[in-house]
């Protein structure tokens, strides 16, 4: 996009327009849009002057994404990015795992590693029985597969 | 992400909130990056744990990828010390587990480092690092010890290896050294000199503070600034030296005042980048106890028990003994903390950090 950039000048701020799977437009400055790997190759494929068109993120979450890219691109010091962070990941189960799907899929590494640590946390203590009950995972291992996986790992389940 | 595209294709026409929740879990659990992501930040010993979720669980944390990927993520995260409890030199000592940050606090059981019973023996941990143990085992033949095995040893996955034997008998060494630091290879050394790597040159110490550090890049030898330490220091104050944080640090400990009323003990951890602006020493004295217990000084009831190199975040952390408790104090904030109380009056103490890791050994 360098024959944009250079038309441009250096007052104006460039502001990338994001679509949700719902049809909601969002403005978003550039500086804090790009943080997303998949909005950037989006932007450099030629659809930066148009509309972006992010099939997989519906509006109530995008919203959520477009206020972290913002607070992410103001210059905050990192403390205080810090408290914010442990505040917006401080959500339902379900909204965490739309922010989940969807900062893998905008490719936003630093967010998407918050939300992973934010459900480890949540899982961390739990035994492997909790979580098939949490997560709706089915047990297949046979009995005989199981006792071996135990004798292995003794010392992990004391 | 064909699955998550399908949860949301769904969502806009199944109306029921419960509905679509269940996909979007279902979302993330059919997506091995997602899972793995989730698993990575995880302790490592919850991680051994949940293999036995499902076969697709069991799969992604087996793979040799995510042992390396969580050992260099999580390096530096030390969760407890593992104190040796002795009590006569003729006893092995027992080992207990005391956790840094909860009330946890437990012995380990005695086959705890019965890790290779093939080999049959009386086992000696002497060095922690990051995660790893370096053990010795000997074992008495006809009254005679047998030169000893040298193990490395992984608490967590309870895997082990033996090492060679050193070189001509170990004649020239009077100790190995083991070198692990996950964040910058995943592969361990063993060294036969006690020497500590900083800074692209090799350095190595006297305990009276007299040392020298080999440029690698320029191949030359140069005295090291001695730390500034008191006129009576002698060679049984030195505890600890070695690199955290960027900084060399040299302790010791100078227990005892002249005033028997106030325990003093002076803690020179020197920071040897030629600035010497963050040397510290710290004076506890009965009314500064930050556990509001009382301390029963006495005399030589002070030492340390571990240094605990801490990651970035954190900083290093110093783990004394002042008199029946066991304090951790923080060269970053200058706080102290108590970990908890030590359950023998007579008995030796010596700590280790303890780390979880999945790594390979």
């Amino acid at each position: 996009m360098a024959s944009s950039e250079s038309t441009t000048t250096s007052t104006t701020t460039k502001v990338l327009r994001l679509k949700s799977s719902d049809n909601e437009i969002f403005g978003v400055e550039e500086k804090a849009a790009l943080q997303s790997e998949t909005i950037k190759s989006l932007a450099e494929d030629g659809y930066s002057e148009d509309v972006i068109p992010l099939f997989n993120v519906e509006k109530k979450t995008l919203a959520k994404i477009v206020e972290w890219l913002n607070k992410h691109a103001s210059g905050s010091s990192k403390e205080e990015l810090k408290r914010w962070d442990a505040d917006f990941v401080d959500v339902d189960k379900d909204v965490l795992y739309d922010l989940l799907l969807a900062s893998n899929y905008l490719n936003i590494e630093v967010l998407l590693h918050q939300l992973a640590q934010k459900v480890a946390d949540m899982i961390k203590g739990k035994k492997p029985e909790e979580i098939r009950q949490l997560f709706g995972i089915k047990n297949d291992f046979t009995p005989e597969e199981e006792a071996e996986i135990r004798r292995e790992n003794a010392w992990a389940f004391e | 992400m064909a699955s998550s595209c399908s949860s949301h294709f769904t969502s806009s026409i199944i109306t029921s909130t419960e509905k679509k929740n269940l996909l979007s879990i279902d979302a993330v659990l059919g997506n091995d990056d997602l899972i793995t992501e989730i698993l990575l930040r995880l302790p490592a010993k919850a991680v051994q744990k949940f293999k036995f979720v499902s076969k697709r669980w069991f799969s992604i944390i087996s793979g040799t990828s995510f042992a390396s990927r969580h050992t260099h993520l999580n390096s530096h995260t030390v969760s407890a010390l593992l104190l040796k409890v002795s009590f006569s030199f003729k006893k092995p000592p027992a080992h207990k587990y005391v956790s840094l940050y909860g009330k946890s606090s437990v012995y380990f059981s005695c086959d705890f480092l019965d890790f290779d019973p093939s080999n049959p023996g009386c086992i000696y941990v002497s060095q922690s690092c990051n995660g790893l143990l370096l053990c010795s085992k000997c074992r008495w033949n006809f009254g005679e010890l047998s030169e000893p095995i040298n193990y490395i040893f992984n608490p967590t996955t309870r895997q082990f290896a033996s090492l060679p034997p050193p070189p001509d008998d170990g004649k020239y060494f009077d100790s190995i050294r083991l070198v692990f630091d996950p964040s910058e290879s995943p592969r361990y050394r063993v060294s036969t000199l006690r020497m500590v790597s900083w800074n692209d040159a090799v350095h190595w110490i006297s305990p009276m503070g007299n040392g020298f550090s080999f440029l690698l890049d320029k191949e030359r030898l140069e005295t090291i600034p001695r730390p500034p330490l008191p006129e009576k220091w002698q060679d049984q104050n030195f505890r600890y030296f070695g690199e955290s944080g960027g900084n060399l640090h040299f302790i010791g400990i100078l227990a005892g005042n002249q005033n028997p009323d106030v325990l003093n003990m002076g803690i020179a951890s020197s920071d040897m980048s030629y600035d010497q602006s963050n040397d510290q020493s710290i004076a506890i004295s009965e009314d500064e106890d930050p556990t509001a217990s009382p301390f029963s000084v006495k005399k030589g009831l002070v030492d340390l028990l571990s240094f605990i190199e801490g990651n970035d975040e954190e900083g290093p952390l110093l783990v004394m003994r002042i008199a029946g408790e066991i304090i951790s104090y923080s060269l970053k904030d200058k706080t102290l903390k108590k970990i908890s109380s030590l359950p023998f009056k007579h008995a030796t103490y010596y700590a280790l950090s303890y780390t979880e890791t999945l790594s390979y050994v």
